[in-house]
């Protein structure tokens, strides 16, 4: 017994220090970035910023959020990552449930239809008609239906459906529910971690989405976020010459780090919050006899 | 047959409407945009459009074939995936093991979070930094190896390096990314298994076999199905950042072609149909996949 | 239970107007009708403001991106007013330009006027074989005659303009066609008491100096003589010194052959390879990324000797001197080969946009009396110094130019400068101009050294040819580059060299050449 706590104890410590470190070397990068936003122009050029600010300085950020474009993209990111999210998750996972049978009549072949879209790549200039000829087009729909189910993230629920022990939903049928009824009443609730878990790809995928947004949108007032920033980047001496490049008195890297952490901040804040529902044993004295 | 047939659709005329819905969203934008892929077969351009483009057959493929580094290309794809599937894919989910047993919850919190930082991170940004930190001159790695007395190395110009320089940045870049559907589906794990695991006399690490991992093998083989299927689809992006003539030797990859071939402009059908020679071999071998997984361990996606 | 329900259904219906709400709101700019009819002439007479669409791309300009909406800017707002044009401008965005450029012309929602990279760009030139752009020379001749007197005959027959005697472009020019020249840091040479240099042989030694007298005074040597980018860009003096720019192409012994399978690149890498192994070129030019050549010359300033567009002198002295703030910026001409001569590779006179008119365009003659208009002298000094009271004052016919000294000055100075000046005469033309600006000198400096050397490309506005397309490895970036940074970096011997050329043209090199060739016969003679 003695021996077993010693070892125990040993991997707990093993672990903490682990872990410290691994999360160390995953922090310093951004904290460099994060610095570097607050750094002056000059400090960063010289190599003198590291992991706190030198010269500190608003006027990256101030440069970033002045601009009024970057504002209004970021509601329209906000108003798609939320709204396009509810979409995925509603029809993800009512077409997951429906999948999740593992005896059902056909389904074997829709899963291969399926798994078929995820290995073969839709090629840019029909997926471009398509939603051009449903009227799509410059639209925030075109953001958000032409992704609407992802095939990988539908797998993965399916998965998790079938984890759920079939003595819930027989429970459920005993009592009268439909399927619908178990889906929505049972299942879902049960499926929590999954749902966060999905969701929050279903919303990285939107929050990051730039290449949809540069193909189907013109107006620049609907641009999400992505576009607007990285837009606002000025090339670093492309190739081509094109008219000159301006004269810039701050450092373009300086705002290329403020960029990066506009960019992600928000969607960065998403995980903490939804990590309570990663909570263990949720069925915990559901199936009892 | 027939009318059993239908009984048996009208018995779960629900669970049919409820995958309806979705079935027409893939049938619509990926099926139907899909028959695009017939360009491959063409020598298309967008003003004849797919009708008015002229048929060549498979002239596009011979071209990709007797490309003379072919094989090359080819060898470097799989090998950086094959890599990439030995020490990624495990990774993720050892890591997601070590984190589910952290007891603090705020330290938990706080790891899951940092961890998948990077992944946030463009390859453009993360690729400068492993550049960075591979320098002969000002490079962390080589001050380290300076101290110890000995020469720099100018790894990122030494082909023998490049493919593992992919694969442990990549894997740095995305492991803690990754945890996370494992950690989720950890959660879902019935600790009343573990409870009796531990009364048959079993140590924290025989739980690992004998519980954690078997309840969440349906998660991992359905992942691990998924990325066979992908197996010629490295980030493109990755490798385009690190690579550098010195290395094409090792570095040349499937999609880096590709976007030589684009640079050059309007090939939509010669990409195409090297998207196309990718995918036939993703599918050949999640078939393949599907069903050793199907007779190895009773799951599969289909 | 149900309440959850119903937040959620009210939560969609919301979201549903609300989107609804915003697909309606992409009109932008005027209403379309038609009333362009101008009879004659049509100059003299304010008659109403004629319609125009135009499509182009943001060129990456922070003042454009960060613009709530283009056509309620005051600059494009006086556009209109002057031209006396109902202008609506549609922006491209700039980094996915051919792509999208691409997708207009898949989808047919074309403007009056199309700015492009050129027809005989690949997204473009099948537009001219289906007739999706319109030919222009009628109409240059009855309504462009600014265009007619102000466009020489040689940008007219350019390949990115013209086919087969149709012009379908109306192109930019560019004022300076070898655009590279060298810049040195002028306090270095000072300091160690050198000279200019002007032969192969005194550019090394000069970077020889660089290496070993600590010209930056900090008592390391740290220095990097002369600097590049991955895949030799802005690296290429050494090779214009032998007359090989890699990129181009030159037409001997009656056969069109790319630089760098020609005998004199053997020595060319000879030379770079000693740069290389003295360490008087800077050892990490094959890994380096833009931002990092930056880095060194204008953060940490120890790069000595660097490539760059001579229009930029004044960014470069500027920015150099954020980071050391004593460095003085110069540029010289540069090394000269054996023959003799130098410089870098010389482009076309024609710039980088050409304007084209899809067939769509039902009153073509407008688009280009509009563009016809740039070329008046209201345009012009309207486009270079902006708006009057706000930019600049005039006392007795003097102009009294504001120079921007902001950051927000200077991208608003580029809008209206560069950016709106959709064709006519560059800003860098007019000496008057340049000389007030900070560092104008420089610049004008600068040009003069560039026209003044350069190497000739006999492949310019050559399209891409066929076997380049099935075998682009063929090309500059591909086998060349790999071998060349073999032998630069000491991996391979210079002496393979033959066998590289022997390997080349057996892949394909041979139809490359021969292509090229005819390509040449039947249009540069």
């Amino acid at each position: 017994m003695i021996r077993e706590s010693y070892s125990r104890k040993a991997f707990v410590m093993f672990n903490y220090v682990f872990l410290t470190l691994l999360s160390l070397t995953m922090l310093i990068p951004f904290v460099h970035i994060l610095a570097g936003s607050f750094s002056s122009g000059p400090a960063i050029m010289q190599g003198k910023v590291t992991v706190l600010p030198v010269g500190f300085t608003l006027e990256n950020y101030q440069a970033v959020l002045s601009n009024w474009g970057i504002w209004k993209s970021f509601g329209v990111s906000v108003y798609v990552t939320v709204f396009g999210t509810v979409l995925n998750l509603l029809f993800t996972s009512l077409m997951a449930y429906g999948l999740a049978k593992k005896d059902l009549k056909g389904r074997s072949f829709i899963m291969i239809l399926i798994v078929l879209t995820l290995i073969f790549q839709v090629p840019i200039v029909p997926a471009y008609l398509l939603v051009k000829s449903l009227g799509m087009l410059n639209t925030l729909w075109s953001l958000i239906i032409p992704g609407l189910i992802s095939g990988f993230n539908l797998i993965i629920m399916i998965s998790f459906f079938q984890n759920i022990p079939e003595g819930l939903t027989e429970a459920a049928k005993i009592d009268g529910c439909n399927e619908y009824r178990t889906w929505w009443s049972i299942v879902m609730p049960l499926s929590l971690p999954s749902l966060s878990t999905i969701g929050l790809f279903y919303a990285v995928g939107h929050w990051n989405s730039y290449f949809n947004a540069i193909m189907y949108i013109r107006d620049p007032g609907l641009f999400p976020l992505q576009v607007k920033l990285r837009q606002l980047l000025v090339e670093s001496d492309t190739e081509s010459m094109m008219q000159a490049a301006s004269l810039t008195l701050q450092s373009i890297e300086g705002i290329r780090m403020a960029t990066i952490i506009v960019a992600t901040l928000p969607i960065l804040v998403v995980y903490p919050l939804i990590q309570k529902h990663f909570v263990k044993g949720a069925m915990l004295g559901s199936v009892k006899g | 047959m027939g009318q059993a047939r239908k009984n048996y659709f009208l018995k779960h005329w629900q669970l049919y409407s409820m995958i309806f819905p979705g079935l027409l969203f893939f049938i619509v934008f990926k099926y139907i945009p899909l028959a695009g892929i017939w360009i491959a077969f063409q020598d298309y351009n967008v003003f004849t459009g797919i009708f008015g483009s002229k048929f060549v057959g498979w002239k596009h493929f011979q071209n990709l074939f007797t490309y003379p580094e072919f094989f090359r290309v080819l060898r470097n794809t799989l090998l950086i995936s094959i890599y990439q599937l030995v020490y990624g894919f495990p990774a993720p989910i050892i890591l997601a093991l070590f984190l589910n047993e952290v007891r603090k919850i705020v330290f938990k919190r706080i790891v899951q979070t940092v961890l998948y930082l990077p992944h946030f991170l463009s390859w453009v940004i993360v690729g400068g930094l492993v550049i960075n930190f591979l320098s002969p001159n000002s490079g962390l790695l080589n001050e380290v190896i300076r101290m110890s007395g000995r020469e720099p190395i100018f790894f990122m110009q030494e082909p023998a390096y490049f493919r593992s320089i992919v694969v442990v940045s990549n894997l740095w870049k995305e492991v803690g990314w990754g945890t996370i559907i494992y950690l989720a589906a950890l959660a879902g794990v019935n600790p009343e298994l573990y409870e009796a695991a531990e009364v048959d006399g079993a140590g924290k690490l025989r739980q690992v076999f004998s519980v954690t991992l078997p309840a969440i093998l349906p998660t991992i083989m359905v992942l691990l199905l998924l990325r066979i299927g992908n197996i010629l689809d490295l980030g493109f992006e990755q490798v385009y950042m690190l690579l550098n003539p010195l290395v094409a030797e090792t570095g040349e990859i499937i999609d880096t072609y590709i976007y030589r071939v684009g640079l050059l402009g309007g090939q939509y059908s010669y990409t195409t149909a090297i998207g196309l020679f990718k995918s036939v071999v993703g599918v050949i071998l999640v078939v393949g996949a599907n069903h050793l997984s199907k007779r190895l361990t009773g799951n599969s996606i289909y | 239970m149900s309440k959850k329900v119903v937040l959620i259904f009210t939560c969609l219906l919301l979201a549903f107007g609300l989107l609804a709400g915003c697909t309606s709101q992409n009109q932008q700019g005027g209403t379309p009708s038609e009333n362009g009819n101008d009879g004659q002439s049509g100059q003299s007479e304010q008659s109403a403001p004629i319609d125009l669409k135009v499509a182009l791309g943001t060129e990456g300009l922070q003042y454009i991106e960060g613009s709530p909406n283009i056509n309620e800017d005051p600059y494009v707002k006086k556009l209109r007013e002057l031209s006396n044009f109902n202008v609506t401008l549609e922006l491209i965005p700039h980094r996915e330009f051919d792509q999208k450029l691409s997708l207009l012309f898949a989808g047919g929602d074309l403007p009056d006027l199309l700015q492009t990279h050129g027809i005989n760009k690949v997204e473009v030139a099948p537009a001219v074989d289906t007739g999706a752009i319109i030919p222009l020379n009628e109409l240059i001749e009855q309504h462009g005659p600014n265009l007619k007197k102000n466009i020489p005959q040689e940008a007219w027959e350019f390949a990115s303009v013209s086919k087969d005697g149709k012009i379908y472009g109306i192109p930019t020019m560019n004022p300076l066609p070898n655009g590279n020249v060298m810049f040195v840091r002028k306090d270095w040479l000072d300091k160690l008491g050198l000279s200019v240099p002007k032969t192969v042989d005194e550019y090394i030694e000069m970077l020889r100096a660089f290496k070993e007298k600590d010209p930056n005074g900090n008592g390391q040597q740290d220095e990097y003589p002369y600097s590049g980018r991955e895949k030799l860009a802005f690296t290429e003096a050494f090779f214009g010194a032998y007359d090989v720019i890699p990129g181009d192409w030159k037409f001997e012994n009656g056969q069109l052959v790319p630089n760098f399978v020609r005998p004199a690149m053997k020595e060319a890498l000879s030379l770079y390879r000693q740069l290389y192994g003295e360490k008087l070129l800077d050892n990490e030019v094959f890994v380096q990324k833009p931002k990092d050549w930056d880095a060194k010359i204008k953060g940490a300033g120890t790069v000595g000797l660097w490539t760059h567009a001579a229009r930029m002198a004044d960014k470069w002295s500027a920015e150099v001197r954020t980071g050391t703030p004593t460095a003085v910026i110069d540029v010289i001409p540069s090394p000269v080969g054996p023959d003799g001569k130098g410089g870098h590779s010389i482009g076309s006179i024609v710039g980088g946009n050409v304007w084209v008119i899809p067939k769509s365009n039902k009153n073509p003659e407008n688009a280009i009396k509009f563009l016809d208009w740039f070329y008046s002298d209201e345009a012009q000094k309207f486009l270079t110094y902006g708006l009057e009271g706000e930019d600049y004052t005039e006392e007795n016919g003097k102009i009294n130019y504001k120079y921007p000294k902001t950051q927000d000055e200077i991208y608003k100075e580029e809008m209206h400068l560069t950016w709106l000046r959709l064709v006519g005469p560059s800003h860098l033309l007019n000496e008057e101009f340049m000389k007030n600006r900070p560092s104008g000198e420089l610049v004008l400096k600068a040009m003069e050294v560039a026209k003044a050397e350069g190497r000739q490309n006999d492949g310019l506005g050559m399209p891409i040819l066929p076997t380049l397309q099935a075998r682009p490895e063929l090309g500059r970036d591909g086998l060349w580059l790999e071998f060349a940074a073999k032998v630069i970096t000491g991996k391979e011997s210079v002496d393979q060299f033959d066998s590289f050329v022997e390997d080349w043209k057996k892949r394909g090199g041979d139809q490359l050449i021969k292509e090229a060739t005819e390509w040449y016969l039947a249009n540069r003679k």
